[in-house]
């Protein structure tokens, strides 16, 4: 809680936002102290955040529309930006970003420039479909070779100058010939329609109009004093210059590409401005004074206390520990090797504050599968190799590109579960460190089920300890060690020999199973504690569904291989039937057969392992639901900020 | 070539069949939810495609079974086995799960997909959580796999 002279508020968020590791809650209420309205500090940020994300998508426009131009070969090549490929982030210093806004009016007279631009090219395009509409209606009159304005009425004719369908040009003179003083003449047919005009004298106006709608006859303007042809060729003359200046206009509004560096800090910039308002929406005031109240994570607690405390501005302020009831956001430290790992743990629920965090297990268990469903060493160093690169070419800081740097670590993992089955590329180059799975499928289904077994054990491990740390012990030693009692038992009957092992394991199964019982009908009353009782023994064919789904290992490395294997098959096939040009059919298959194996798999061993961790090994102890910590100045797209930790 | 190894054929043509078509439909199914997503807005189109392509995998796990079985009775590789009608409908029998199994999740996981789609048009950022939802369907055409590859790979055809 920290409280402050009102002047120094925008100093305060200042300091707070450069140092990036506070998150500001809503302050509880106090009275006399009231919230503060930032309504129209907030429109001024929206506007020009707007104007931002105009230049940004008008750009993007822009640059696909000129991509086309390239292609169908009317604009030069070298006006199209060069994309960089994983191009790492700008780096800025805290102090330099505040500073763009020095040149603000600059950058948004640019913008301005832009969005006239644009309104031009909006202008002449709508312009354009208009004149096309025009030179296609006239296109029909080009046989006409008098200027329009001679087919006015006269005193006493009327003039009718129009098109009707080529198909009711007989239709229509039949008709009129009917009427006394009436007369036609028509044009060639020019996609379907001909032109026609009729002059009849002002009496039978009446009964040539009846006609005229009976034919379906659409009429003409005839104000205009040139010849249909003219205005035809002035048309065509418009839309190219039309098409010229709106090629013009494309390249120029892509020129203004040099300057997305300087669009991309101020909209970040003014996300920060954004969110500082957010803060002070949620802050409390008096009429001198303001009132915060936020989060911030321990590691950071002795640099925002020398922040604070060394600072100018008068403020008091006191940090303390969260307490009962409160909910604080949370925020995991781990080390480089296991963040990544955040974001999939995230995907499912973000823990909750008082959790035990299970980052470090996911990340392990995650980096260990990975391996066993691609399971190939050539695939491997292919995924190694890709997201090495990337990574390279990135220089992504700690928490970014996450699932890049997972798959690079499963890429690792990959390697070394090939080399210890023996497969490269599909096939078995050197012998298996462990087995081939194709040749021992029990071994492997038995190594799935034991990785297993390991996981479901581990999470009910950290459960017992939740269980200890919350002060219930009893559901701890009855509810998860009866587990592994039961499990040791079974071990026991199947691995020793003889009538003393079964023995000994029918007892160890039956002190797990009474054990179990008990976990049940704790803290139940009456019927509850049979029906608890009897519940937890359910409990384990749950057990063995989800020890069977890690059989997923398995199949999924199968999948693997075997595409693998047929891969390589019917190359050998190709370069066996077709003499040379069999080579390079075969070479093409291997290559985009491999890359496609390796895509679909690597999908699928990220969706089956994620799935791993959340229902098997996340249903044994993890409940989540917590609310990640998202400190006041973190809240930039593009940028990088040095200084700060 | 005896009855046993036609049906032995016929098993893994089944398999590679069903689980085909099922892929087929379920990759149509969600193939036109992603097509109307990526009109609306082209950007997504990386992450509606990965849902499109999830209830494929069925059909590479029939061909995978398919494979198996052409080796297993020695159509690839080492010259035909001459099965009895017993071990050709045991080859039979141990293609079928995959064959079911395979069709009728990718179908359903095609419609699993669909809805993920949706969702993903409607919420870009939960698209994670979408791909999960969907994968769940396919858990049961992994199983169908394994028994079907045990089935056919243990099999002792003398």
């Amino acid at each position: 809680m920290l409280i402050g002279n009102n002047k120094e508020k925008k100093e305060l968020l200042k300091t707070l936002t450069k140092a990036g590791s506070v998150e500001i809650g809503n302050t509880h209420d106090i009275e006399r102290a009231d919230n503060v309205d930032v309504g129209k500090r907030r429109e001024e940020v929206s506007l020009k955040l707007a104007r931002l994300t105009f230049a940004f998508d008008a750009l993007k426009e822009k640059t696909s529309e000129l991509k086309r131009m390239v292609k169908a070969k009317s604009a030069d090549k070298s006006s199209v930006p060069k994309k960089v490929m994983f191009a790492p982030k700008p780096e800025v210093s805290y102090d330099d970003f505040v500073e763009c806004t020095k040149n603000e009016d600059e950058i948004f007279r640019k913008i301005e420039e832009m969005n006239e631009l644009n309104n031009e090219y909006v202008r002449l395009k709508s312009e354009e479909t208009k004149l096309k509409s025009e030179a296609k209606a006239m296109s029909v009159f080009e046989s006409v070779k008098l200027p329009l304005d001679i087919f006015r009425n006269t005193k006493n004719t009327v003039i009718s100058l129009g098109s009707v369908a080529s198909s009711k040009i007989e239709k229509l003179e039949n008709l009129l010939s009917g009427v006394e003083y009436a007369t036609c003449e028509t044009g060639e047919d020019i996609g379907g329609s001909t032109a026609v005009v009729i002059v009849s004298v002002k009496e039978s106006r009446d009964k040539v109009q009846e006609i005229l709608a009976e034919v379906e006859f659409t009429p003409i303007g005839v104000s205009d004093v040139r010849r249909p042809a003219d205005i035809i060729a002035h048309d065509k003359e418009r839309i190219d210059a039309i098409a010229k200046r709106r090629s013009e206009i494309v390249e120029e509004i892509v020129s203004y590409e040099e300057n997305t560096l300087s669009f991309k800090m101020l909209f970040d910039y003014y996300t920060l401005e954004n969110d500082k308002l957010s803060a002070e929406e949620k802050m409390k005031s008096t009429g001198t004074s303001y009132i915060l109240e936020g989060w911030l994570p321990k590691t950071e607690e002795e640099n925002i206390d020398n922040i604070l405390s060394s600072s100018p501005l008068a403020l008091a302020y006191i940090i303390r520990e969260p307490i009962e009831g409160e909910i604080p956001p949370t925020f995991c430290v781990d080390n480089s090797l296991v963040a990544p790992y955040q974001s999939v743990t995230n995907m499912f629920n973000v823990p909750c504050y008082r959790e035990v965090n299970p980052n470090p297990f996911v990340a392990f268990f995650f980096f260990l599968f990975f391996g066993i469903m691609v399971s190939d060493a050539g695939y491997g160093l292919i995924l190694t190799l890709a997201s090495g690169f990337i990574l390279f070419r990135m220089k992504p800081k700690k928490m970014d590109a996450s699932l890049i740097k997972i798959i690079f670590m499963g890429g690792i993992s990959t390697m070394f579960w090939g080399v210890m089955f023996g497969s490269y590329f599909g096939e078995a180059l050197l012998p298996a460190v462990m087995f081939n799975p194709l040749d021992k499928p029990v071994n492997m289904l038995i190594l799935s089920l034991g990785m297993g077994l390991f996981q479901m054990l581990t999470g009910m491990a950290i459960n017992a300890y939740r269980l200890f740390k919350e002060r219930k012990p009893l559901d701890a030693i009855f509810g998860v060690f009866s587990w592994y009692i039961l499990i040791i038992g079974i071990a026991v009957i199947f691995l020793v020999k003889g009538d003393v092992g079964k023995i000994t394991g029918i007892v160890l199964l039956a002190v797990g199973l009474v054990g179990l019982m008990i976990a049940g009908a704790l803290h139940k009353k009456g019927v509850g504690i049979v029906s608890g009782a009897f519940g937890k023994l359910y409990g384990i064919i749950n057990f063995f569904s989800d020890l069977l789904s890690y059989s997923r290992l398995f199949g999924l490395g199968l999948a693997t291989g075997v595409i693998g294997m047929v891969l390589n098959q019917i190359a050998v096939v190709l370069v066996e039937l077709i003499p040379v040009l069999g080579i390079v059919l075969a070479a093409a298959l291997l290559i985009g057969g491999h890359l496609f194996n390796v895509g679909i798999n690597t999908l699928g061993a990220y969706v089956h392992n994620s799935r791993l961790q959340f229902i098997e090994f996340f249903g044994k102890f993890y409940t989540g639901g917590g609310r990640l910590f998202a400190p006041l100045g973190s809240n930039i797209k593009y940028y990088y900020i040095t200084d700060r930790r | 070539m005896t009855t046993g190894t036609f049906l032995a054929i016929l098993g893994a043509a089944l398999a590679a069949l069903f689980a085909g078509c099922g892929s087929a439909i379920g990759v149509s199914i969600a193939g036109q939810a992603a097509a109307g997503v990526i009109s609306e807005d082209p950007d997504k189109f990386s992450k509606v495609l990965i849902l499109e392509l999830l209830p494929a995998t069925q059909g590479i796990y029939g061909f995978i079974i398919a494979f198996i079985t052409f080796l297993k009775i020695g159509l690839i590789g080492s010259g035909s086995l001459a099965l009895s009608t017993a071990a050709g409908l045991s080859v039979l029998a141990g293609c079928l799960p995959m064959a079911i199994v395979g069709m009728i999740s990718a179908i359903y996981q095609g419609k699993c997909a669909a809805s993920s789609i949706a969702m993903v048009a409607k919420r870009g950022e939960v698209s994670g959580k979408g791909i999960i939802l969907t994968v769940m369907v396919e858990t049961y055409a992994l199983l169908a796999l394994l028994v079907s590859f045990l089935s056919v790979f243990m099999l002792n055809l003398g």
